[in-house]
């Protein structure tokens, strides 16, 4: 009787036992399978003041990625109205290509393929032409003088630059919300610029350039006009105007 | 009609009588919870409640000796005469003894197990907090983490992740004032209580009593020294950190009890750097004390004054020229007065007056341009008002009710030279009642605890009804089966992110009419089980869902504010916890591990928050040390080994370029980039298992010609490198890539040492 009764608590113990042990099976933390899959990043400024457009392609990596760019076979195009051109690669990440005109509010889109990787689509509509109203080419200004530009249709950026024989001597860059009106103004007394000839430059950029640049945080992961991948494929149209800066 | 219900009854005639009184301890005057009382050679018997109060009712007339058993005690015998009708007074003393008596068994645990429903209940006393091993000196929430169900976040948290709960969802409370931000000494290092004045602290890891409302997963109930009313006692102690002071003694009708502590790293540094003129200085220190007068007019009234406070204080004043002064504080206070009242034999009351303050001030003072001076203030500041009754009902029946008027506010405050900027205060107003009864259905077998909480929350008009059901059925002399079911609602929440390594205080407000409170459903389901005597094991398994959860919303660094941009979320937390306590002569022990499961979700994310640790084992052993061993014969050695499954986390996949662009015409002379992360989910990843082993000495030896002792701790013995987080960091061995390195909190063994003074 003592026996049975020994052997029957020796069962319920190890029943126990061997339940605890499943359950500990069981219960281990599990985790998502967070599993990273490289895609292609490309980013790419198309210019109405260029003759040749360029673009960057390149890939995501995994955190502890040790080799470094290895894309094979890019096979990269870009495409307006009526082109559409296959882009050589430059040197490394750099692909140019596309000798044609980029027109203000037209659509021009890029497909990029590589072994590996799934094909990356974008699209971009470049910001509407605007005009410089003062100065005009060469006019002179003076300290108390204000640079007015008139806004660009479809512009979320704008940088506005300021050049001595290719050395930068102002640069600024505003957003739309800072824009009260349809005029840009920007005081020449508040740029310490040079007596002299100088070149301005100004560049009025898309929504994608703007969200690619300002909107995303550090841990967001961007897709600005593109799809399949990441980055930005984005267009600018630029305005270039030289006069002569009186102190 | 509740009342004419009691008043009917009370005056009711019988031929009956019956038995009450207090049950102290004969050396200190404090009382004595659960001690069990019978009556010789009959099956009746009684148990004191958590204040010492007994009532033994229905008795026939005759005479009897009462029996008063406790163990550690001697009995204290009584003989008396129950009287038809009435009810006779007999307070009883019970000496500490350390002669073990045959056949007296009952400590407060055992005598809990075998008459009350408390489901998820542990206690701890002064004695257990001290024993356990700790980082510098004892802490009472350190030692709580112990407790089956309780969770920290890693090696020095202080904070108490309770069955899934968050710290947020744990009602604490001192002598009932309760304390916002339990954790805030040396940047969340230390608990603002001192354990010298803490008698015992109740935790209810989860579906607590009605009594106790306006959270969401547990409570936790300290109850501080009476003080010793019958000669003057005290101790002081000196550690590493901080020195104590703590004072007790008798007064008129009355006994006092004076704790307090005070880091001194602060006051050693200045006199360092003044003896040998250096110019170093350390700007901070913390202390808090713990006051209480008892005051005992007549046999039927007790009044007892608490108050508490505690501050952590930075101050730059001294670092600089003078010119300007950076002072920071924060801190806990509060003051209770306290009314306990034997009305009669059944009813007895306890009347509560509370006030519960936390106060930040950032002040900077620039004494030679005051328009640069700042003052920041915010606080939460409550006033409580309670009445909990408990009325005798019968011998099968414990009736107790109570209710609860509770003022809050929520105020912050901006000075500056040109003006105060004050936000609107944020004020909530909630009115409690409640009503249990302790129902001995068939007793010893089957007890239920039915009991209801209705709320009023004046912020958008909201009446909540929490109905709360609690089970003990003893299907054996020594094993209980337990069962409770409830709900459980909160009013108070935090903005802050809850799931953060680090946080000093929460950010609490009242809810605002824009979310519908958070409430939770705690069911759990037990066996307890004695074996032998002092042997206790308990098995639980839990499931408690959450609605209406406001949490912080991604993203945000600190905090959500305002209280409109938190986002609703739901969940639910299951597990399994095991507790297998066991004190003999010379050694004791525990052994407590969590299984647990924790889910949150917001909109259409499901995660684990940060806190859900799947697996918590911990054990603690303590011995003394026998006579072979020469230099630490007699010491009390314990020892705490804790293992913990990994954490969840969020980490980087992968990796980006994110390119700069620059107005030239060349991409190959201008383009810049930088690398970026591409973030995983929020709980991706789990940080590895985490152990450690700490260890406590502690011998007595006599110092100056007083009782005393000295004790030594270690925190992680064997060194073990616990990840706390990962990061991955660039240029290792020049390559272009990031390595992924793991930080430790506590890498090294920590000692600590400090004396110990009674007199």
């Amino acid at each position: 009787m003592e026996n049975k009764t020994l052997s029957s608590h020796r069962r319920r113990s190890r029943g126990l036992i061997f339940g605890f042990i499943i359950m500990f099976f069981v219960a281990c933390p599990k985790t998502h399978d967070a599993d990273f899959q490289s895609q292609l990043n490309v980013f790419g400024v198309i210019r109405s003041d260029l003759g040749e457009q360029q673009m960057i392609v390149d890939r995501t990596y995994a955190m502890d990625d040790t080799t470094g760019y290895d894309l094979q076979n890019v096979f990269a195009t870009m495409a307006g109205d009526t082109f559409c051109d296959t882009l050589r690669q430059s040197w490394g990440i750099i692909f140019m290509g596309f000798n044609h005109p980029v027109i203000p509010l037209h659509t021009y889109a890029i497909m990029v393929a590589a072994d590996g990787f799934d094909t990356l689509w974008g699209e971009t509509t470049v910001p509407g032409a605007f005009t410089v109203i003062f100065p005009q080419p060469g006019d002179t200004v003076f300290y108390d003088d204000t640079i007015l530009i008139r806004k660009s249709p479809g512009g979320k950026a704008y940088e506005f630059r300021l050049y001595q024989n290719d050395t930068i001597l102002f640069s600024y860059m505003s957003f739309p919300d800072f824009l009260p009106d349809t005029l840009f103004r920007l005081p020449a007394s508040e740029m310490y610029l040079p007596e002299g000839n100088l070149q301005m430059r100004v560049a009025a950029y898309d929504s994608n350039f703007f969200n690619y640049q300002y909107q995303y945080g550090s841990n967001e992961y961007p897709q600005c006009g593109v799809r399949g991948g990441l980055g930005a494929f984005c267009s600018a149209c630029v305005n270039s105007v030289s006069f002569y800066f009186q102190p | 009609m509740f009342l004419l219900f009691i008043t009917r009854t009370l005056i009711a005639a019988s031929d009956l009588g019956g038995v009450n009184g207090f049950v102290t301890d004969a050396g200190n005057g404090e009382k004595l919870s659960y001690c069990n009382i019978s009556l010789e050679n009959t099956e009746r018997g009684g148990v004191s409640n958590d204040k010492g109060y007994y009532y033994l009712t229905a008795l026939p007339a005759g005479p009897y000796r009462l029996v008063f058993s406790y163990i550690g005690y001697a009995p204290a015998i009584k003989d008396i005469v129950i009287i038809p009708d009435q009810v006779i007074t007999v307070n009883a003393e019970l000496r500490q003894t350390t002669i073990e008596i045959k056949g007296v068994t009952a400590t407060a645990e055992r005598t809990r197990f075998e008459r009350t429903v408390e489901v998820s209940h542990t206690t701890m006393s002064r004695r257990e907090i001290k024993a356990v091993p700790v980082l510098f000196e004892p802490d009472l929430i350190k030692s709580i983490q112990l407790m089956p169900g309780v969770t920290p976040m890693h090696d020095l948290s202080n904070k108490m992740y309770v069955r899934g709960g968050s710290p947020d969802e744990n009602l604490v409370l001192l002598d009932g004032i309760i304390v916002y931000n339990p954790t805030t000494h040396l940047f969340g290092l230390f608990s603002t209580f001192n354990p010298d004045a803490v008698s015992e602290a109740g935790l209810y890891a989860g579906g607590f009593p009605v009594k106790y409302g306006d959270r969401l997963s547990s409570v936790l109930d300290v109850t501080t020294k009476e003080g010793n009313s019958k000669k003057y006692t005290g101790e002081a102690s000196v550690g590493l950190v901080t020195s104590k002071l703590m004072f007790e003694g008798p007064i008129p009708k009355g006994s006092i009890l004076l704790s307090g502590r005070r880091t001194y790293f602060d006051a050693l540094i200045w006199a360092y750097a003044h003896i040998f003129d250096k110019d170093i200085s350390l700007p901070y220190y913390f202390y808090d004390g713990v006051g209480k007068v008892n005051f005992n007019p007549s046999p039927q009234n007790r009044f007892t004054l608490t108050g508490f406070g505690g501050s952590d204080v930075i101050n730059f004043s001294d670092d600089f020229s003078g010119d300007t002064k950076i002072e920071l504080t924060w801190g806990n206070r509060g003051a209770s007065l306290r009314w306990r009242r034997v009305f009669n034999p059944k009813l007895y009351a306890e009347m509560l007056g509370v006030w519960s303050n936390f106060y930040t001030h950032f002040r900077y003072t620039d004494n030679t341009d005051s328009t640069q001076n700042m003052h920041f203030f915010e606080e939460i500041r409550s006033y409580q008002a309670k009445a909990d009754f408990s009325y005798i009902l019968n011998p099968a029946h414990t009736l107790e009710f109570g209710l609860q008027a509770e003022n809050l506010l929520v105020a912050e405050r901006w000075t500056v030279e040109s003006g105060n900027y004050n936000q609107p205060a944020l004020k909530s107003n909630l009115i409690d009642a409640y009503i249990q009864d302790n129902w001995a259905l068939s007793p010893p077998v089957l007890y239920l605890m039915p009991g209801l909480r209705i709320m009023h929350y004046f912020t958008g008009n909201r009446f909540r009804a929490d109905p709360r059901l609690g089970v003990k059925y003893h299907f054996q002399p020594n094993s209980s089966f337990n069962f409770s079911v409830g709900k459980y609602s909160q009013y108070l929440i935090t903005i802050n992110n809850q799931e953060s390594f680090f946080s000093i205080f929460d950010f609490w407000r009242p809810l605002d009419k824009s979310h519908e409170p958070p409430y939770s459903i705690h069911a759990i389901a037990g066996v307890e089980q004695w074996i032998g005597e002092g042997t206790r094991f308990t098995i639980e398994t839990y499931f408690k869902k959450y609605y209406n959860l406001l949490i912080p919303r991604q993203g945000n660094m600190f905090f959500s504010e305002p209280t409109e941009s938190l986002d609703t979320g739901d969940g639910y937390a299951a597990g399994l916890d095991l507790y297998l306590k066991k004190n003999w002569k010379d050694y004791f022990g525990w052994a407590s591990y969590s299984l647990g499961f924790t889910r949150r979700r917001v909109g259409n994310e499901e995660y684990y928050p940060g806190y859900d640790r799947r697996h918590n084992l911990n054990l603690v052993a303590g011995v003394v040390i026998p006579r072979p061993v020469p230099l630490f014969r007699g010491a009390n050695l314990s020892l705490r080994w804790y293992l913990g499954s990994g954490l969840p986390y969020a980490d980087a996949i992968g990796r980006y370029a994110y390119y700069y662009y620059d107005l030239q015409d060349n991409f190959e002379d201008y383009f810049s980039s930088d690398w970026r992360v591409i973030k995983g989910p929020r709980d991706a990843y789990r940080l590895p298992l985490s152990h450690r082993l700490d260890l406590h000495l502690e011998k007595t030896i006599r110092i100056f010609g007083l009782p005393g002792s000295w004790y030594l701790d270690v925190m992680n013995v064997y060194a073990q490198k616990n990840i706390l987080f990962y990061q991955w960091e660039w240029g290792y061995y020049g390559s272009n890539y990031p390595r992924k390195v793991g930080y430790s909190i506590l890498p090294i063994p920590i000692p600590s040492l400090g004396i110990n003074i009674r007199f």
